[in-house]
């Protein structure tokens, strides 16, 4: 009795239907007005050099840090110094930490934009959209793991996102304007039953960019840029 | 562009799971990837929507956006394939074909080439022919049935024979002899591009 495959996908699809997670309908709105709005923008001539954006394309593999492995070609990308950026003078904080004094310079050519959704915080997740913008020609990758978002009352990180990550890599290609796919799930650092209290806070974005060769996933050196703060309100 | 938002909002809610499903198929049971490919095929779909797209409309244009975004990925990704391809773990055999058939199904399409998985499941969820198959991936009707013959014999191994019907036409396929050597000409393919 030979295997049916039809039979076997569709069971198969019904399983992933039933366990499928929601998508997160305010974040993809999100990221589809700001496609939008950058495509009016270019079409009407308004696109402003410092915007033309890279872009952040979803490839689903995992990123490797380190040599090359034998026979693997010599990165070919973006070699020398970082564009400007804002950067942090320390490491990424943690639960409790002061965030670190932020370098800002003037016109940075690599900004981290960070939009704030209605409600700022939705079932344990913030709902943020996070958009990593480059220079022209510049090859930059990130993971989703290196993306941090972080809740700040007084200068305190009081909220980070769990540990959940696939570590994904996205990767940089001319022309569009990358966002990052999930919202990061914020974890109370004090509270026991998991709430935050209403109160103003500050969203603050670290993002750990990397560079390299982005067809090997090897990546050379990396540098961490900061988005925010962008004020938040919770009720 | 409120129409819009509301289209998405119901596409992603009465649509959401169905997209993730066939995605994940796709990704030979990657959720985490299936959930960037539907984001990422949403947000492309309706970034550039014109007015008076239906919900039913935009699922189809989502679903073909969701192909492409994934075959673009691999192709993109063929330098890290040939090198994972090197370092893979050795294949544990043939799976014994149980009640928990499902399951063997899922690790037989996670041991398929990309290109592989994308026709099998073109071919035999979404029931295309092997001509739209070609036309979706881009491909000649040539290649669409070697892989799909790569496929089935792969599948075969682990899950015993294969309802196979029609799948691969009749036109000639390439069929090694023996039936013992597409894992070899497989990884010189894999490698080779």
């Amino acid at each position: 009795m030979s295997y049916d495959l039809r039979r076997g996908l569709d069971t198969l699809a019904a399983e992933e239907r039933a366990s499928a997670e929601a998508l997160p309908v305010e974040a993809l709105r999100t990221r589809a007005r700001r496609r939008r709005t950058a495509r009016t923008a270019a079409a009407s001539g308004l696109a402003v050099a410092t915007v033309a954006a890279v872009a952040v394309a979803a490839a689903a593999l995992p990123v490797r840090l380190g040599t090359p492995p034998a026979g693997t070609p010599a990165p070919t990308t973006t070699a020398g110094a970082w564009p400007s950026a804002v950067t942090p003078t320390g490491p990424v904080p943690g639960c409790g930490d002061v965030i670190p004094p932020i370098v800002r310079p003037q016109d940075p050519e690599i900004t981290v934009e960070v939009e704030v959704g209605v409600p700022p915080v939705q079932g344990g997740r913030v709902n943020t959209g996070v958009t990593i913008v480059s220079p022209p020609g510049f090859q930059v990758a990130y993971e989703d793991t290196g993306v941090v978002a972080l809740l700040v009352r007084d200068g305190v990180v009081v909220a980070v996102p769990d540990a959940g990550g696939a570590g994904v890599a996205y990767f940089s290609d001319a022309g569009e304007m990358g966002v990052l796919a999930r919202e990061p799930r914020a974890v109370p650092c004090a509270a026991d039953d998991g709430a935050l209290e209403p109160g103003t806070y500050e969203l603050y974005v670290f993002a750990e960019l990397l560079r390299g060769d982005p067809l090997t996933l090897t990546w050379t050196d990396a540098m961490t840029v900061v988005g925010g703060p962008v004020p938040v309100t919770l009720d | 562009m409120a129409q819009a938002d509301r289209t998405l909002e119901a596409l992603a809610r009465d649509r959401g799971p169905d997209l993730l499903a066939y995605a994940t198929l796709l990704t030979g049971g990657d959720r985490a990837a299936a959930q960037d490919l539907v984001q990422d095929a949403i947000v492309k779909v309706f970034g550039r929507m014109r007015a008076g797209f239906t919900p039913d409309v935009a699922e189809a244009y989502v679903r073909r956006t969701i192909l492409t975004l994934y075959v673009d990925g691999f192709r993109r990704r063929r330098g890290w394939a040939a090198v994972r391809h090197l370092v893979a773990a050795p294949d544990a055999g043939p799976a014994p074909h149980t009640a928990a058939e499902h399951l063997d199904l899922r690790a037989a399409l996670r041991d398929l080439a990309p290109q592989e998985r994308a026709v099998v499941v073109l071919r035999f969820y979404e029931d295309l022919t092997v001509p739209d198959v070609a036309d979706r991936m881009g491909l000649a009707e040539g290649t669409v049935k070697r892989y799909l013959s790569n496929a089935l014999h792969r599948l075969g191994a682990r899950l015993g024979p294969v309802d196979d019907d029609d799948a691969v036409g009749s036109l000639p396929v390439e069929r090694p002899s023996g039936g013992g050597a597409p894992e070899g000409r497989h990884a010189v393919e894999r490698s080779g591009r």
